[in-house]
């Protein structure tokens, strides 16, 4: 029976020792859990885009394009964008089905009102062509006079239990103010193309 | 009466030294526990280190049914503990074991205690009734996958045991030869073969290699290039893959070679199965070579807009052109089946719109070689199978408008209005990535062919780049055919 009174202490031991692995599966994952890719990843699209606009005036960028490859709903959580420069506001973002925006000179679209959702916990539904095409839109606006861009959007997301991160190879500039010549407002390099 | 009640006190003392529990039976002491049946164990056969071997927690009882705390349990090698024991709550269950390098030739057997509050644990361990005796491991996987597919007859059907021989595809101002193919491989039953071969050595600057894909069966010739990318990370990626990866692994697609007519024993070839061609220089020699406009993109333009499209930055291009091949019955054209062209003799080439509602193909001029390739024997030089390519060299330069296109001009908001994207004033949209469309009829080849029309396409990348810039006007529309512009093959304009 001393084996038994053993038992309470052998069990704490085996608990700690599963804690720890788990953990360090956790750390090894990315600290979280969350995989790379996944159902709405598009690895290789690419949209980079600009256009001069007035401090404080505001557009609607066309930020991602996503295509659920999941037999399942995707549900969006929250994004984070890549090189975000100093002075760009951002708003939103906001997802909505097959939205066309590219980039244009208002936030939110009007053409779009009661199509627009707030991205934390929109579901993404299994793609069958176009009409489940979804987008995330982000509000821009020079909050200072310069050249400012982020180049790419982390869009963060679970399908079932499991979480997911993927990136797009999508960037936005804007450059103000408005009067800024054209040639003067290149679009942000490709995120292949940076060091 | 008295013996009732001497009954009744016999019943009700026998229920007091009992604790008050619920009546256990006559035969067995509350909370003894009975094995049922053993542990039994599952594993991967054979089985290898690294794989888990899974044990039930055999079959037990206890008497008047008292609830396990728990059970210990624990692995043996040989008979002898090598992992636990180890305590764990509730009834017997399932557990795992992750096999060793240690355990190969070894019989792993696992064992159950199981516990209750009364009895205590049963002793002793009750051994599972089965073992696994794990092996070595196989030898490591050899190179990756460059190429694989089926080889068919003339109907279609699966050809077994042909010979298939994977070479470089060399592209030689002279003449040039290799020895031995980098893989050799047998169609298995259903006509099945692949082959392999790591990087080294055959890719160019940007990763991609050309690979030639000899075959035979009986009289039967077969031949095929497939264009690779090396992604890096030890695998091989198609033209189609490389423009457009997934984001989970996959093979490249099929390479399948089918009867073109020729004839081994008329001389034609590739023989890479009979004897006297086993031992055989691979010879490849230049034949002729000219110059032909080549498809290379095409630029839809609109109202209020300039667009650029820009090929071979970095002078390097960066196009997928079919091949032609003569095996002794005529010349054919694989629809499906590319060689990636890098080399350039160019520095990068652009085309704008002059003017409004302007859509055009987009032509440039590329290097056709055509060759012929010869398998000669290495014992008395006698050549064993002779066939002949034609296949793109290298990009020459220039660019200059095509057929025109503006039959797709302004149709972002109609046919294509599920693929549209619209941009405000003075805004500028670029993309450089992606796989443009294919395009049948890309060049005309001659070189002795009668005309050859093969097919080409490019992809978007850091050297074929779109730019649009969009003039004053409120609304401007780009639409892809088939995607929306970010990853559409097509990029259209106009609403």
């Amino acid at each position: 029976m001393g084996r038994a009174r053993a038992l309470p202490a052998a069990a704490a031991l085996v608990v700690l020792a599963v804690g720890t692995v788990l953990l360090v599966v956790a750390l090894t994952r990315g600290g979280d859990g969350i995989t790379r890719g996944g159902p709405l990843a598009c690895q290789d699209c690419n949209t980079d885009v600009s256009m001069p606009l007035d401090v404080d005036a505001l557009g609607t960028f066309g930020a991602a394009n996503l295509e659920n490859r999941a037999r399942v709903p995707a549900v969006l959580e929250r994004v984070s964008h890549l090189n975000r420069m100093p002075g760009l506001l951002l708003l939103g973002p906001l997802a909505a089905q097959n939205s066309g925006v590219g980039l244009i000179r208002e936030f939110p679209p009007h053409d779009l009102k009661g199509k627009l959702h707030n991205l934390p916990g929109y579901r993404v539904p299994p793609y069958h062509g176009p009409a489940d095409d979804v987008d995330i839109l982000v509000g821009v606006s020079p909050l200072r006079e310069g050249s400012l861009s982020y180049s790419g959007l982390e869009v963060y997301y679970r399908v079932g239990r499991r979480h997911y991160v993927t990136t797009f190879d999508f960037g936005v500039r804007v450059c103000a103010p408005g009067s800024v010549p054209q040639d003067l407002c290149e679009p942000p390099p490709s995120i292949r193309e940076l060091p | 009466m008295p013996f009732t009640v001497a009954a009744g006190i016999v019943v009700v003392a026998a229920f007091l030294l009992a604790g008050g529990r619920a009546a256990a039976g006559t035969d067995c002491r509350y909370g003894e526990i009975t094995l049922v049946s053993r542990p039994s164990l599952s594993a991967p056969s054979p089985t290898y280190p690294g794989d888990t071997v899974t044990s039930t927690g055999g079959g037990w009882s206890t008497c008047g049914d008292e609830a396990f705390t728990g059970f210990y349990e624990e692995w043996l090698r040989d008979g002898a503990v090598i992992d636990g024991p180890e305590w764990v709550e509730g009834a017997p269950d399932s557990f795992t074991y992750t096999v060793q390098e240690a355990d190969i030739g070894h019989e792993l057997r696992s064992a159950v205690s199981a516990c209750d509050d009364d009895y205590g644990c049963y002793l002793p361990y009750a051994q599972s009734s089965s073992s696994v005796v794990p092996v070595s491991p196989p030898p490591p996987p050899g190179p990756p996958i460059a190429v694989q597919g089926y080889v068919h007859d003339s109907k279609g059907s699966p050809v077994p045991g042909a010979t298939v021989a994977l070479y470089q595809d060399l592209d030689t101002g002279g003449a040039a030869a290799q020895a031995e193919p980098l893989d050799r491989a047998t169609t298995d039953g259903d006509g099945h073969y692949a082959l392999r071969t790591d990087a080294d050595g055959l890719t160019d600057e940007d990763g991609f290699a050309n690979f030639a894909v000899e075959g035979t069966a009986g009289d039967v010739p077969y031949y095929a290039v497939a264009t690779r990318k090396w992604n890096g990370n030890g695998s091989w990626l198609s033209a189609d893959q490389a423009d457009a990866p997934a984001s989970y692994p996959v093979l490249p697609e099929d390479v399948d070679l089918d009867p073109q007519d020729g004839s081994i024993a008329g001389g034609g070839g590739p023989d890479v199965q009979s004897p006297a061609c086993w031992f055989v220089q691979d010879r490849t020699t230049l034949v002729a070579t000219e110059v032909d406009g080549t498809v290379i993109g095409e630029l839809h333009v609109a109202q209020n807009a300039t667009g650029t499209f820009t090929y071979g930055e970095g002078s390097r291009a960066d196009s997928n052109i079919s091949i032609g091949s003569n095996l002794g019955g005529g010349w054919h054209v694989n629809a499906a089946l590319f060689k990636h062209v890098t080399r350039s003799d160019s520095s990068s080439v652009s085309e704008t719109n002059p003017t409004d509602d302007w859509a055009h193909r987009l032509l440039s001029d590329f290097v056709y070689a055509k060759y012929r390739h010869e398998r000669i024997s290495d014992y008395d030089g006698r050549v064993c199978s002779t066939w002949y390519t034609v296949e793109p060299q290298e990009w020459w330069g220039g660019i200059w408008p095509g057929a025109d296109e503006s039959r797709y001009l302004h149709q972002c908001l109609t046919t294509y209005r599920a693929y549209e994207n619209h941009f405000g004033p003075n805004s500028t949209f670029a993309r450089t990535s992606y796989k443009l469309r294919r395009w049948a009829a890309a060049a005309t080849i001659y070189l002795g062919t009668g005309g050859l029309t093969l097919y080409a396409r490019s992809g978007a990348s850091q050297r074929v780049s779109y730019r649009y810039r969009f003039g004053s006007w409120r609304d401007h529309y780009l639409c892809g055919n088939d995607e929306k512009p970010a990853r559409s093959t097509r990029v259209l304009a106009g609403g």
